[in-house]
């Protein structure tokens, strides 16, 4: 992996490494040739620490004049979304959305682990965090480009009719829609929470779910567009415009 | 350095006086693959003394990547994942820090540790020099999902470190049972 010290952290938006001063004494070795281990300490039961080969082990130890977490601040409390946007139902405590209760908040939690899942959706829209977009019909047309994570798999994508989000990699995730069919859609998180939306409402519109991911943590609302709206113009109401695929003739050359 | 093995432990305060912060360092390598693969999650658990978790905001991983009140935080990407602790600033009401992995559960067939090559845990201070390894033992770990890698814990006013290697069939739902977490 990176192996640079010096670089920040881009991705935590709130937290990076320490930047040590200018080292003023020299740190007292593990092993400092003593002739002969001390006796443990008190209540010490394990392996002796201090007859340590003073030569590091693999991965090296950076040189301690860059970065080093040992001057941290006296207090670094981490400010949460709760805190900097405004109030909203936890995934969870709402088990309909509609337009009386249109909007919930997944926590932290919820929005990083396994894959958030949309049953009932007849396509699905990503943009990530480079604003590459793209879409899949359940029927499997693709248009844009997908988005690959590490771990090879698509950002978003549609499986078995329903809408998928790899939420280990949700940092990637700018945005994402999902067009309802003509089921309900049910929305579920790995922890068992989950809520369900008609796809339509009262007077007949088409359910759109609008997922916006806001710093850790990712936000679903209900949204209605007229019903014989096809994609693309689902799309350009919520601003997406598809991203060309590279040609992999290009890339692999 | 001390390399260490599966259940034993070291006094990381006794034999280490003035050791305030300390830097656990996770890693792994996977057989490559072309398809999906086992994404391993590292992640951090701070309990009581009823060994669960203090609340659901004492969990530290990438998506939250402090504690409240800041003494264990995600802090850098050497190894694979670099993991800060306070040990002065830890709340009283710690008793104890357990550092694990987790096979993400992705619907699309998530992994087990199968795939996972080698894994360690290493425990060094706060300029980085290496003070214990644990190397997770290689085994049949086709149906493990998520492991203990070990544990930091208070003793007799100071702290200790465990290494473990415990693993997991159930994944992350077992893990949420054992420390009373909502996951």
């Amino acid at each position: 992996m990176a192996s640079n010290r010096s670089a920040l952290r881009t991705d935590l938006d709130y937290l990076s490494r320490r930047r040590k001063p200018a080292q003023t004494e020299s740190p007292r070795p593990l092993s400092a040739g003593r002739a002969a281990p001390g006796p443990a300490a008190p209540g010490s039961g394990g392996l002796t620490l201090r007859a340590a080969s003073s030569r590091p082990g693999p991965p090296a130890p950076a040189p301690p004049t860059q970065t080093s977490p040992t001057q941290a601040p006296a207090s670094r409390r981490t400010i949460t979304v709760p805190e900097r946007v405004f109030p909203a139902p936890a995934f969870g405590s709402v088990r309909q959305l509609d337009e009386a209760n249109p909007v919930v908040r997944l926590d932290a939690r919820q929005s990083a682990i396994g894959s958030l899942l949309v049953v009932g959706a007849r396509s699905v829209t990503w943009e990530d965090t480079h604003r590459t977009t793209g879409a899949r019909h359940t029927e499997g047309h693709m248009a844009g480009t997908p988005v690959i994570t590490p771990g090879n798999r698509p950002l978003a994508d549609m499986q078995d009719s329903s809408g998928i989000i790899s939420l280990r990699h949700v940092r990637l995730l700018r945005r994402a829609l999902f067009i309802a069919g003509e089921t309900p859609l049910t929305i579920g998180v790995f922890d068992g929470a989950a809520a369900a939306v008609a796809p339509r409402n009262d007077d007949g519109l088409r359910t759109v779910l609008y997922v916006s991911r806001i710093g850790a943590v990712l936000e679903l609302r209900a949204e209605y567009v007229p019903a014989v709206a096809d994609d693309p113009t689902v799309w350009a109401m919520f601003g997406f415009t598809m991203t060309i695929p590279l040609d992999q003739r290009v890339l692999l050359r | 350095m001390t390399s260490m093995v599966a259940g034993s432990n070291a006094a990381l305060t006794a034999e280490n006086p003035g050791l305030d912060t300390v830097l656990l360092g996770i890693g792994w390598d996977t057989v490559p693959s072309r398809g999906p693969q086992a994404e391993l999650v590292p992640m951090v658990i701070m309990c009581g003394q009823d060994g669960r978790a203090l609340s659901d905001d004492h969990l530290v991983f990438f998506n939250q990547i402090a504690s409240p009140e800041g003494s264990v935080a995600f802090a850098g990407t050497e190894d694979q994942e670099q993991i800060d602790v306070a040990l002065s600033r830890v709340p009283e009401a710690v008793s104890k820090i357990v550092v694990l992995l987790y096979v993400d559960p992705d619907v699309r067939g998530p992994g087990n540790f199968g795939a996972v090559k080698n894994a360690y845990l290493r425990v060094a201070d706060g300029q980085n020099r290496e003070l214990l390894r644990f190397n997770v033992p290689r085994g049949n770990t086709d149906k493990i999902n998520a492991m203990i890698l070990g544990e930091l814990y208070r003793h007799a006013g100071g702290w200790k470190f465990r290494a473990l290697g415990q693993g997991y069939e159930t994944g992350l739902a077992a893990v949420a049972a054992d420390f009373n977490l909502k996951l």
